[in-house]
């Protein structure tokens, strides 16, 4: 993905990435429009069409949406992993659009992302240990804050799961992991894409908590991404609502589902499973 | 009410090798006409393991240890029986969790029903098999029919795959649907659609429906009762309500506690 990216970067100056200003958004998003185009049809599909989206440090943001909104597409062009697309990008008060490569790659330990599927994200064919000492090797200085041993007790890890592969991981447990790895960097920045899709539901309750901590403890930003509303309403401060592509409707949680102004806001909260059992609570 | 399907004691476990594991152990369930019961539990707790063993679908390894399954009364599983093939298909249908994995890629759907029909339905005719195919997508709320039925499962979306998965499983006019996990890949709006159609069959065909499912809160939507599993064992049953508002055992505590609040 990154290698796409960098080939189509423009020209890097050799400059260094001046140190961002307290008050600059983690993120500030401003018309973004991401088009894929069909090689054989040449058809042109709108993944992702003109939304604006700010976050400031220390706050938690969702995007909710259903299977093809583009809420995915808009996270990965919005931190320039992969995706491009026009409208302006500030990362960490960087436009996206106009830094150079090697400015690129100093930003990219900032964010750091956690992914649905976790035993998709880390290499079958390392230990857990073996991947913190890659990660460690990259970025020498900014991994030193912390050992492994520690770094795996923050996320409630016992220090023997560093001598495990990931297929000797619950999803749980190689979520933990994960998030283990995106901490160690200390980014700005958490995107966490569908974190906890695949994990059962008192496994859900514990990574989503973790998250929570990993975010407090650093000051990070968090962007989710997920298409369950109670994961969002109890992790995040604000949501943005997509549907084909276009944000329909965002604002702070509680007013958003407390009283939904958009219709199809409305029928994702009708539709979400367990409206008897509220109903009576 | 007639029980159509009744587990009693079963107790199943797999061979492996070097110890036998417990996968179902003393399970007792029931499911009448007209009524939907829920299974859920968390990965591995058994719920899959219980629903397809009642179709014979376990893997070569697992043997049944003890107890029964009955279908309207007669024994289909006990230890060292398995009449599982008799009504599989015919008695009792099955919708699986992935339709785009269920289904044949190379076949249209109406290649699909025409093959469970003639498998099903001995001595059946061309002009009744297209009859049926029909009428059993009108039941599942597809208006565009022809297309459908010469659509590949590929040209459908989700939910469309995820209700000709159904219509394939109620087109034998079987007395049984078993439905694991069949939303879990669903966006919730369509999830919300199949639930509704599940009910409107269950109340039309009079027919039973044991929902196996992670989500708790969809179960208490859509489910008459509920069967809590952990462990291989159902650790607690009962009307929907009374499992999620004095739910009696400290697991099923601890798993609704674990769902994120709302309000």
């Amino acid at each position: 993905m990154s290698e796409i990216l960098e080939t189509e970067v423009s020209a890097d100056h050799g400059r260094r990435l001046r140190a961002p200003e307290e008050s600059t958004p983690v993120l500030d998003v401003d018309d973004l429009v991401v088009e894929h185009r069909n090689r054989t049809t040449g058809e042109v599909f709108r993944a992702v069409d003109g939304v604006s989206l700010r976050i400031d440090a220390g706050e938690s943001v969702a995007v909710v949406g259903e299977s093809g909104s583009g809420k995915t597409t808009l996270a990965m062009a919005a931190t320039g992993l992969g995706v491009r697309g026009s409208g302006d990008i500030q990362l960490l008060g960087h436009s996206l659009a106009s830094i150079g490569r090697r400015q690129l790659r100093e930003l990219r330990p900032e964010v750091q992302v956690v992914f649905q599927d976790p035993h998709g994200s880390l290499d079958p064919r390392q230990s857990v240990r073996s991947g913190l000492r890659e990660l460690r090797g990259l970025q020498r200085e900014r991994t030193s804050w912390i050992d492994d041993d520690g770094l795996l007790d923050r996320v409630r890890l016992t220090p023997d799961m560093l001598d495990r592969y990931p297929h000797q991981l619950s999803g749980g447990q190689a979520q933990r992991v994960c998030i283990a790895r995106a901490l160690l960097m200390r980014p700005r920045l958490i995107v966490a894409d569908e974190p906890t899709s695949g994990l059962d539901v008192s496994v859900q309750a514990d990574v989503l908590k973790l998250l929570q901590e990993t975010q407090a403890s650093t000051g990070a930003a968090l962007l989710m991404i997920s298409h369950d509303l109670a994961v969002v309403r109890s992790v995040c401060d604000s949501v943005h609502v997509m549907f084909r592509g276009k944000v329909v409707e965002s604002g702070p949680c509680e007013t958003v589902f407390k009283n939904p102004t958009n219709e199809y806001t409305r029928e994702l909260l009708d539709a979400m499973p367990g409206a008897r059992w509220r109903a009576r609570r | 009410m007639t029980e159509l399907l009744t587990i009693s004691g079963l107790s199943i476990s797999a061979r492996l090798a070097d110890c036998d594991l417990r996968l179902l152990d003393d399970v007792d369930l029931a499911v009448r006409r007209g009524q939907i019961v829920g299974v859920v539990g968390e990965s591995g707790s058994g719920k899959t393991t219980l629903a397809r063993s009642v179709v014979g679908l376990l893997e070569k390894n697992v043997r049944v240890d003890g107890g029964s399954i009955s279908l309207a009364g007669e024994q289909v599983v006990a230890p060292g029986v398995d009449l599982t093939a008799g009504v599989r298909g015919g008695q009792v249908g099955m919708v699986f969790q992935d339709a785009s994995r269920s289904l044949n890629p190379l076949m249209k759907v109406r290649a699909h029903l025409a093959e469970v029909l003639h498998r099903h339905v001995p001595g059946i005719d061309k002009d009744e098999v297209r009859r049926r195919s029909v009428e059993v997508l009108e039941q599942m709320r597809i208006t565009d029919t022809a297309r459908v039925l010469d659509s590949y499962p590929h040209q459908l979306s989700g939910g469309l795959r995820q209700r000709v998965a159904i219509g394939l499983a109620v087109v034998t006019r079987p007395s049984l649907v078993i439905a694991d996990e069949c939303t879990t890949a669903l966006d919730v709006t369509t999830q919300t659609k199949v639930v509704e159609l599940f009910r409107t069959l269950v109340d039309e065909l009079g027919i039973g429906l044991l929902f196996v499912t992670h989500d708790l809160m969809l179960a208490s939507d859509l489910c008459d009762e509920i069967a809590v599993m952990s462990s291989g064992r159902v650790v607690e049953q009962g009307t929907a309500l009374h499992v999620l508002e004095s739910p009696e055992q400290d697991y099923t505590r601890r798993l609704l506690a674990a769902i994120p609040a709302w309000n």
